[in-house]
């Protein structure tokens, strides 16, 4: 958490801690930070965030339930499971998230043209023709 | 002015819900029951990579399937249905994938005909105004574009090592040809009909008969295996009629069960 400077009255004596500050309001979460904490949500296929790989269409927050609209790269996906679980274990630990809902669609069909710069490098890296 | 989505099954005309849960749940289940049948080749294809591309056409089948019992959900009168608990007694699957393959030129016919029948009954929805449909579309389709590559150049490739092969191709392609062809339904549609009007179908009946013929007549024609069609000017016809008075419309199969198959 960001504090404002102390000002020069309240530096205390040196070598002494200062008192730890009271706790602010814990501000409210945006839906960028949904979408930094699924950067951490990895595909099950390729180490790759599920961000990267495009899989991610949308995310809402509304109090504290998070909605995320996620797509994948085919629709017989065996991991669907795994990647629903992993959003929902990483959403949770976010502060203030209550409920997270997680939504399939089809459309627009996911393609490689979603891919990230991240990914691209990485695939290529790799010798994955993208 | 184009015509609003139906965004929900509320929105849709009554009397065009039964048709659409039997049409949804006959795709789904012969999908699931394709995904199966190609899952049994999964390793034992005539080389690694026809076993390959067998498990991912069975996983794209399986993946179809679960897309369309989504749909079900949320459709009046619907019987359940997912990819887990599946009732092959129940389900509604056209009498070629009654039994497991006997051979590969058996899973081929499969994938030219029965696939390709549905893939093209899919894409009448493509643009349906039953937007739940309409979005699960475009992605199977995406899909199944490589389904038909595969099979036509199997189809290709078995039919040029010979007579003998060519006749066991032609064998698969009658036992299967009833239902693929009676899929799209009779001239008008049949019960798909109330579909069309409500604009959750582009067309059916007569119409996709033909798109089917004029992609499938050539390729069994050049391939030379035997099939009951021809060319007739720049049209590909039937030679034999379709057997309507034993095809059930609810169901989309040919009553009667699967055909005894020659396994030699």
């Amino acid at each position: 958490m960001r504090h404002a400077p102390a000002s020069p009255d309240d530096r205390g004596t040196p070598g002494v801690p200062a008192p730890a500050a009271p706790p602010g309001p814990v501000p409210p979460l945006t839906s960028g930070d949904v979408m930094s904490a699924l950067r951490d949500v990895v595909d099950p296929e390729w180490p790759v965030s599920i961000v990267d790989m495009g899989l991610v269409h949308a995310v809402a927050v509304d109090g504290g339930v998070v909605s995320v609209t996620l797509t994948l790269t085919s629709t017989g996906c065996p991991c669907v499971e795994m990647i629903r679980e992993d959003i929902r274990d990483r959403l949770r630990r976010l502060p203030g998230v209550g409920d997270v809902r997680i939504a399939l669609t089809w459309d627009p069909p996911w393609t490689s043209d979603r891919l990230s710069e991240v990914a691209r490098e990485r695939f290529r890296r790799w010798g994955v023709a993208v | 002015m184009s015509t609003p989505l139906l965004d929900r099954a509320s929105a849709l005309p009554q009397d065009c819900v039964p048709a659409l849960v039997d049409l949804v749940v006959a795709l789904a289940d012969n999908k699931h029951a394709l995904g199966l049948r190609y899952g049994e080749w999964c390793s034992s294809g005539p080389t690694i990579e026809a076993g390959v591309a067998a498990t991912a056409m069975a996983q794209d089948e399986l993946g179809h399937a679960r897309v369309l019992y989504g749909l079900l959900e949320e459709l009046p009168g619907a019987p359940h249905r997912s990819e887990h608990e599946w009732a092959a007694s129940d389900a509604r699957t056209a009498a070629f994938l009654d039994r497991p393959f006997p051979g590969w030129p058996h899973l081929i016919v499969a994938n030219v005909l029965l696939d390709q029948a549905l893939a093209s009954v899919l894409e009448t929805a493509l643009l349906s105004r039953y937007l739940p449909l309409r979005q699960r579309v475009r992605k199977i389709l995406e899909e199944e574009r490589y389904h038909a590559i595969h099979g036509q150049g199997w189809l290709r490739q078995l039919a040029a090592e010979g007579p003998r092969v060519r006749e066991l191709l032609g064998e698969a392609v009658r036992a299967a040809w009833p239902d693929a062809l009676c899929w799209f339904g009779p001239a008008d549609g049949g019960s798909l009909r109330p579909l069309v009007d409500a604009g959750v179908l582009r067309e059916a009946g007569d119409p996709v008969r033909e798109r089917f013929l004029a992609g499938t007549g050539p390729l069994l024609s050049q391939s030379g295996v035997a099939a009951p069609v021809r060319a007739e000017g720049d049209r590909w016809v039937l030679t034999e009629p379709l057997p309507w008075p034993v095809w059930d419309e609810r169901a989309r199969r040919v009553r009667g069960g699967a055909p005894e198959r020659d396994t030699r």
